[in-house]
């Protein structure tokens, strides 16, 4: 027999009420596989942010810049001085607890500084040390602490094990957003070069070539035109986009993984043949070929430059307004932060439905409009012709990207979309769906591989919750308006659920669209036949 | 005594205890969370260690154990705990746990032939136990190696780059370039 604690030895060590080691004293696990990797310098360099030479994270020394205590202490300073609602989250965190349980991250691991409170105390402590007379005097007793290596270590550790989702905010009785600690957190280690590739490596593509991967303008032509040549074979309805066209209505705006990676790429095909049954007068662009923005998770002074771009290109083409594909954190950049970086955006109009007249007022000051919302308001006004059958063969439930949900209210339309494309409809658990919708796990930067236990098990509350409605309803299809989601759920799927298939909401549109001239349609997007029976048949 | 009947009466007892040994491998701070929380949605890993326990120990007292049951009822606890941070042997220790409170159940009892002859079989079904939660585990690092694999293969990114469709930073180069 193995030789274990009896359990009463085992209970009588159990300390339910006070832990032997304090919070500050547990360090972090940095060993292999429990980090992002760091970026590299080029990436940096290339964007005149504070570089550092190749270093990884299971280093005992860090190698720091010699004033790293100052350089902090100041870059605390200005943001305080600049953001009053970080100086109000500091301060005004009472320890009630409602977050503590509302992180996946916690939910899914266990670990007690994924609670949203005690990760925001890593920050909060320097804070009360550095900046609040009580902290200054009383140090550990106001909860005060100086920081180390070790606690810049415990940053770089938390920081990243948070996706910026902002589940724990809505729970919060004083409203603070820990979402923005994470990005301040962020911000101040971005300021010693300490950033993680995932996140660097795009921002630094999408700066020189106008999209996350570095997808040059022609090869994003060749890539458009491949999937129409697919459309037409599906279809038989040959489709031509325009590009970088002046004079266009509409800019049309959505995620590089939409034209880049699988299941994304239906979706994009989707949007194509959507604009092209409706006669939309839009054009694609191959500089601002990326709805995403991974400079929200990288600082302000980034977001704010990539942000940019996709208006520079609308001012430049003298387009009317903007929509939007089916991103996730690009919408809580326009509808959050964009007006007060590069807004209001005067030089455009505000968005006009030309096929329902619908304005869209809540679009009055960023013009800039989700596609869910769009084509919501055209099902609204019969202007769609419709076939749901098309799509028999999945049973759908939607998972509610935490950003359009969380960042701008979009709940109701993507369901409206897809109750009018599907037959089969089915909606997750209450406290696990609308503003209370848990992460794909793999948010803010956290979708790379070597991360990929944390993200299994920060995925694991949203899985858990489609594992029910597979096993009650039988669902197949999850789907969601995020190209992070199209990205981090297949994988996640497979891990926990693996019958379930991922898409975005207009590859069920396109499905189900009849579309002017188009042959019978004998398989979906994908290729594959329509329905179930003629799947069997071929087997 | 009927050893297993009395076992099946104490299983409310038991499995407590059992769930307990298994909340007690994570930080204290979390285990009132895992174990207080009834809402399956908000605490998952809870309720996934609550309900693999319950059906484990079901099996794990009868003398003829049902090993696709088993597996059924190992999977998720044994899936979830893969991705957890805790080494192999700390992942599925809690296995061999219940092997002491069976025997201290069974304690004052050991003089009876039956209760000796029926604990050499709990030891062989524990034996069974943790021989298909080790299948079940290495299984589910496999497929996290898979899943990273497949990530990195999708992206084709190097094909493209030799193929001349995209365009890397180009790398640092601090010399001069002589034109």
């Amino acid at each position: 027999m193995v030789d274990i604690l009896k359990p009463e030895e085992m209970f009588k060590s159990i300390d339910y009420t006070i832990p032997e080691d304090r919070w500050e004293d547990v360090p972090p696990d940095l060993s292999e596989g429990n980090f992002c990797y760091p970026t590299k310098k080029k990436n940096l360099e290339y964007l005149g942010l504070p570089a550092k030479d190749e270093w990884s994270p299971a280093d005992e020394d860090w190698k720091l810049p010699d004033n790293w205590e100052e350089i902090i202490h100041e870059g605390f300073k200005e943001r305080l001085e600049k953001y009053r609602s970080l100086k109000v989250f500091m301060d005004i965190c009472v320890r009630c607890g409602a977050c503590a349980d509302k992180c996946h991250f916690f939910i899914g691991g266990g670990d007690p500084k994924n609670m949203p409170v005690l990760r925001a105390e890593l920050l909060r402590s320097v804070y009360r040390k550095d900046f609040t007379t009580a902290g200054k005097i009383l140090g550990s007793i106001a909860g005060a602490r100086k920081i180390t290596p070790l606690v810049i270590k415990e940053w770089f550790s938390y920081f990243y094990q948070c996706s910026e989702c902002r589940r724990c905010s809505i729970y919060c009785p004083y409203g603070i957003d820990t979402a923005e600690i994470t990005m301040m957190g962020r911000e101040l280690l971005s300021l010693l070069g300490l950033n993680i590739n995932w996140i660097l490596e795009p921002v630094a593509n999408c700066f020189r070539t106008g999209n996350h991967l570095g997808i040059q303008p022609h090869a994003f032509k060749d890539m458009i035109d491949f999937f129409c040549d697919d459309i037409e074979e599906i279809t038989g309805v040959k489709i031509n986009p325009s590009f970088n066209r002046k004079g266009a209505e509409i800019l049309f705006i959505t995620p590089s993984g939409d034209y880049f990676a699988d299941p994304g790429t239906y979706t994009m095909m989707g949007y194509l043949m959507l604009f092209e049954h409706i006669g939309l007068d839009y054009t694609l662009s191959t500089y601002a070929s990326e709805g995403g923005n991974f400079g929200l998770f990288t600082s302000s002074d980034v977001m704010k430059r990539l942000n940019g771009k996709m208006y520079a290109e609308a001012k430049r083409l003298g387009v009317k307004w903007i929509l939007g594909g089916e991103c996730g954190h690009m919408w809580r950049v326009i509808n959050q932060y964009m007006d007060t970086m590069n807004g209001p955006a005067d030089f455009l109009e505000v968005p006009v439905s030309p096929l329902t007249g619908t304005r869209f007022e809540n679009a009055a000051s960023t013009k800039m409009v989700h596609i869910a919302e769009f084509t919501s308001d055209l099902i609204k006004h019969n202007k769609l012709k419709l076939d749901p059958s098309r799509n028999d063969k999945f049973k759908v439930t939607f998972h509610d990207s935490c950003n359009p949900a969380r960042g701008m209210g979009l709940l109701d339309e993507p369901r409206y979309v897809i109750k009018n494309v599907c037959n089969h409809f089915y909606d997750m658990p209450v406290n696990t769906i609308r503003e209370q919708t848990f992460c794909c796990g793999s948010g803010a930067g956290l979708n790379t591989e070597e991360i990929m236990d944390l993200r299994m098990r920060g995925g694991l509350p949203r899985a858990n919750a489609v594992r029910h409605v597979h096993d009650r309803y039988g669902v197949n299809m999850l789907a969601c308006i995020c190209a992070i989601d199209r990205a981090a759920l297949p994988p996640l799927m497979d891990y926990w659920v693996p019958d379930v298939g991922v898409t975005g909401i207009h590859e069920l549109v396109a499905n189900a669209l009849v579309m002017d001239g188009e042959i019978e349609r004998t398989t979906d997007l994908r290729f594959e036949p329509l329905n179930e029976e003629e799947e069997q048949t071929d087997e | 005594m009927n050893p297993e009947k009395h076992l099946k009466d104490k299983q409310q007892k038991l499995v407590e205890k059992w769930v307990d040994a298994v909340f007690y491998t994570y930080p204290a701070d979390s285990v009132k969370f895992f174990k207080n929380t009834k809402d399956s949605f908000a605490n998952p890993a809870g309720n996934t260690i609550k309900r693999s326990i319950g059906l484990l120990y079901a099996q794990v007292i009868r003398t003829k154990m049902d090993p696709k049951a088993v597996a059924e009822a190992m999977d998720p606890i044994v899936r979830l705990r893969a991705v957890q941070e805790f080494t192999p042997a700390d992942a599925l220790s809690f296995i061999l746990q219940i092997k002491q409170f069976i025997k201290k159940e069974l304690g004052e009892n050991r003089q009876d032939e039956n209760v000796e002859a029926y604990l050499r079989v709990i030891e062989l079904n524990v034996d069974k136990l943790i021989l298909i939660a080790f299948d079940i585990y290495t299984k589910c690092r496999e497929k996290i190696y898979l899943l990273r694999i497949n990530q990195a293969k999708e992206s084709v990114k190097k094909l493209l780059i030799k193929k001349d469709l995209l365009c890397e930073i180009p790398d640092y180069n601090p010399e001069p370039q002589s034109i």
